[in-house]
């Protein structure tokens, strides 16, 4: 029989309904060969397998007898000529050998049963083994109807039937917990009840007799267990013929399949009582067995039911002898192996990075299994929020596994203690283990891969010393010339800068002293050196990843891990870069044959006003002096500042570093070389603007700012632009620009006071106007430009 | 499974190539003639993905257009996943 609940017991045709074909597409069986091989000259054989060698095939049912199906259709069958003790004495057999092929068959010698099983498999039909077994009497009957029952105790080791029991500490696995004395202790109780119920008919003479000689071997191993099982054996020690046959007698001890009493010791014994307890519990199972056994023999000359009812004892026998064919099978040790094994895949010893929603959850709704939150609870007692949060990962485990004693149903206690301890145990195996995801052995060609709840396939992986040698030259190659970063390289390094940054974050939790280094170098900043106007691909990589909208997302993080030089370099980098940001390169109308911008790169202006525009302000803030006039040395070194100044975001950075640059002048602390230094830089910059200033208003600037939004950022400019300069540049900048002033003041005269709707954008107007005219000593109102009044 | 690799510095997984997409613009080919564009917002190991601003086009035999609908935010299970594609401008 298969391992696998499959029958191959049954008909070869009804095992593959396409017959042939399937065979010769593939065969199971030749793909075992050589693998079950059975020694035929080990002298244990026997023993092993309860059968001759030759009987053996691949497909030996480990879990019972080998033919399991016929004894399903005889358990069906209620024995109609069961004899009474009564009437065997009156017509039973006249001597002892037809006695004993009398009482327990005559397909019970072990050669007879194997030729019979052989046959029946290929010839007999159901009326013919109906037919059989009538002839065998109603013990027969017993032992074939219950050997599962051999594995219906868990603890209980089933003896080989040859052996009787004595044998058994040799073959008895260790962890079952058993003494091996015991065995043979509980044997002779067993015994002792054989020979009180078989005197009656051993008095009866038996008739003629059909006696096989039996193989050498076998009677001189069972002699000694006869000795005291038979007493037939002593009284005529030479006719060991029938002697086989007691053994059968031993399984018919065990308890009934599924009786309450397995099962009571399957969880008593799951309570790992003492060795005593069990003794004695065993001795007790041994008098309810030896009841039950007689009450068979009572109830089945009784027994007269219907076909039906004969049919579903049948069916429920037969399903209870599937479920309990494997129980008992594994021993406490082994189901908790398991329960660990499965829960080294749930168990994380950094729940705050792996489980981070359900960390998240615990901390929103800290009443966890109705346990109410204690005071000291969110983890300020370490120990105390670990065993809390074993206790609900065994709690999840056993609900959702449906464990048999788990749930809230009853045991549920001692379940969840012995879960908490695996848990414990899990937890404990996840922080020992090895951080690394592989490891090469030594002179191996692969590397073994460790799998995981998260990562479970891979297993090996191969590296190829001509891949790697052909890398190494690759990058050779690449370290001379620059490197071309396709759309993935750029997704794959953000993507490890996200990584990256969340380890720094979460080590940051845990400790003050966080190392960035890592972070810093998946940055890759000092990569590859780039300006304005190289080739898309060969732009700094970080650069690149500020084309998206997640790289803008983390940006804040970012820089509170980054130092203060460590983001003047980041500062600088993109000064230098400005014309290769995608806001900047495709940010301005000018380079749009309608003049609009299109929706996506409106859609990342958006965003970097809302993120990267704030974080350089917040950033400016520590430069100092000399170091703001350097930026904007480069970036009207390396940009073309009139272009820049067409777009939104570089218009925002212009002004970002000029007015941090005229608040520093005002503090008055400046030495006069630093001053002289940027008065020639803000020439510099007015240069390049003079004459374009104008075009820092898109074309159709009225219609798009018609006071409804606050947004001033060209005001702003224009004042920050006026502020920094002499007079003269202040005049230039008025005479550009003043086409626009007089079309704001026409759209704020043209909105009636008596709008009251609209009067707030009369008023948005008049501030943005004015944040400007302020700086030269001008105000607007609704009617005219005046000057200031101080 | 196993592969070979060429630079084991930077090992990648089959699913890296989804994770690099995280935030952007992907084409889901469906079981059932269906597609969905959207901003992948996340995803698992089966292929679950939770995408936004989606547009998902079902196509039928008789029709020449694709039925469209739109979703704000929606789940797209795993099991009927067939292909991922980054939405190529």
């Amino acid at each position: 029989m298969s391992f696998f609940g499959f029958d191959p017991t049954g008909p070869p045709n009804s095992r593959g309904k396409n017959g042939g074909e399937d065979n010769e597409v593939y065969d199971f069986e030749n793909t075992y060969d050589g693998l079950g091989e059975i020694e035929e000259d080990d002298a244990f054989n026997d023993e092993t397998f309860n059968t001759n060698v030759n009987e053996i095939k691949k497909d030996y049912d480990f879990g019972q007898g080998s033919n399991t199906k016929q004894q399903y259709q005889q358990a069906s069958i209620p024995a109609p000529t069961s004899i009474s003790y009564a009437q065997a004495a009156v017509s039973g057999p006249v001597n002892d050998d037809e006695f004993m092929q009398d009482l327990w068959g005559s397909s019970n010698t072990p050669s007879l049963q194997q030729e019979d099983s052989k046959q029946e498999r290929k010839i007999l039909s159901l009326e013919e083994i109906e037919a059989q077994l009538t002839a065998i009497d109603q013990g027969q009957q017993q032992q074939q109807q219950f050997p599962p029952q051999l594995y219906g105790i868990p603890g209980m080791i089933p003896p080989p039937p040859q052996f009787g029991g004595y044998m058994m500490p040799g073959f008895m696995p260790p962890q079952y917990g058993f003494p091996a004395g015991m065995i043979p202790q509980q044997i002779p109780i067993q015994q002792q009840q054989q020979q009180n119920n078989q005197p009656p008919q051993q008095e009866q003479p038996l008739p003629q007799e059909q006696v096989q000689p039996q193989p050498e071997i076998k009677q001189e191993a069972e002699e000694s267990v006869l000795v005291e099982v038979n007493p037939a054996s002593i009284v005529s020690p030479k006719q060991t013929a029938p002697k086989p046959v007691t053994h059968k007698v031993d399984l018919s001890n065990f308890p009934v399949l599924g009786s309450k009493e397995a099962v009571q010791q399957q969880q008593l014994h799951q309570h790992q009582l003492q060795l005593q307890a069990q003794l004695n519990e065993q001795q007790q199972q041994q008098q309810q067995q030896q009841h039950s056994h007689h009450h068979h023999h009572h109830r089945q000359p009784s027994v007269e039911l219907t076909p039906e009812q004969q049919e579903k004892a049948a069916r429920r026998q037969e399903k209870v002898s599937r479920i309990m064919k494997y129980s008992g099978i594994m021993n406490p040790k082994d189901k908790d192996f398991v329960t660990r094994f499965q829960l080294s895949q749930i168990v994380t010893d950094d729940p705050y990075n792996e489980d981070f929603y359900a960390q998240v959850f615990k901390v929103i709704h800290p009443k966890v299994n109705g346990v109410p939150p204690s005071s000291n609870q969110s983890g300020s007692v370490a120990s105390g929020g670990e065993s809390q949060q074993n206790n609900s990962i065994a709690q999840a485990y056993l609900d959702h596994s449906g464990h048999r004693l788990g749930g809230r149903y009853k045991r549920a206690d001692v379940a969840l203690q012995r879960m908490q301890q695996q848990v414990q145990k899990a937890v404990t195996v996840a922080k020992e283990r090895p951080k690394l995801t592989q490891f090469a052995k030594e002179g191996a060609l692969g590397k073994i891969s460790f799998s995981s709840g998260k990562k479970p396939r891979q297993q090996l992986e191969i590296i190829s010393k001509a891949a790697e040698r052909q890398k190494e030259q690759n990058e050779t190659k690449k370290k001379e010339g620059t490197k071309r970063y396709s759309k993935k390289d750029i997704l794959s390094i953000l993507e490890n800068i996200i990584s990256e940054l969340m380890n720094v974050e979460s080590e940051s939790r845990t400790s003050t002293e966080v190392d960035t280094t890592k972070l810093w170098e998946s940055l890759k900043v000092l990569k590859q050196p780039s300006s304005s106007g190289d080739e898309e691909s060969e732009v700094n990589p970080f650069i690149q990843c500020l084309n998206y909208n997640k790289m803008l997302k983390i940006l804040s993080r970012l820089f509170k891990f980054l130092t203060r030089e460590q983001i003047l370099t980041i500062t600088t980098l993109i000064m230098s870069n400005l014309e290769n940001l995608s806001v900047i390169k495709y940010g301005s109308y000018t380079t749009y044959s309608d003049n609009k911008i299109p929706e996506k790169i409106n859609k990342l202006v958006e965003a970097y006003s809302l993120t990267f525009t704030k974080i350089l302000m917040n950033s400016v803030l520590d430069f100092k002096f000399n170091e703001i006039s350097g930026l904007l040395y480069i970036l009207n070194g390396h940009n073309n500042s009139a272009f820049i100044s067409t777009t939104k975001i570089g218009l925002s950075i212009l002004t970002t570093l000029l007015s941090r640059a005229e608040l520093i002048i005002g503090e008055g602390q400046i030495s006069a070389t630093d001053l002289s230094e940027w008065s020639s830089c803000y020439d510099e910059l007015f240069t390049s603007l003079e004459s374009r200033i104008a075009a820092i208003f898109p074309p159709n600037f009225d219609k798009i700012d018609d006071g409804s939004s606050k947004e001033n950022y060209i005001w702003q400019f224009l004042a920050t632009l006026s502020l920094g300069g002499k007079l003269s540049h202040q005049r230039i900048i008025v005479d550009e620009v003043r086409d626009e002033i007089f079309s704001v003041m026409n759209r704020v005269k043209s909105i009636d006071n008596s709008d009251l709707q609209n009067l707030y954008k009369k008023q948005n107007l008049l501030n943005n106007l004015n944040m400007y005219l302020v700086v030269m000593g001008l105000v607007a109102d609704e009617n005219e430009i005046k000057e200031l009044q101080q | 499974m196993s592969t070979v690799q060429t630079s084991h510095q930077q090992a990648e997984e089959p699913l890296d190539l989804i994770r690099y997409q995280l935030d952007e613009y992907i084409i889901v080919k469906l079981r059932g003639s269906r597609e969905i564009k959207g901003k992948l917002q996340g995803f698992d190991s089966h292929c679950n993905m939770v995408l936004s601003d989606a547009l998902e086009y079902i196509y039928n035999e008789n029709d020449d257009e694709p039925m469209t609908k739109k979703s704000e935010m929606v789940f797209v299970r795993g099991d009927s996943v067939i292909l991922i594609s980054p939405i190529i401008e």
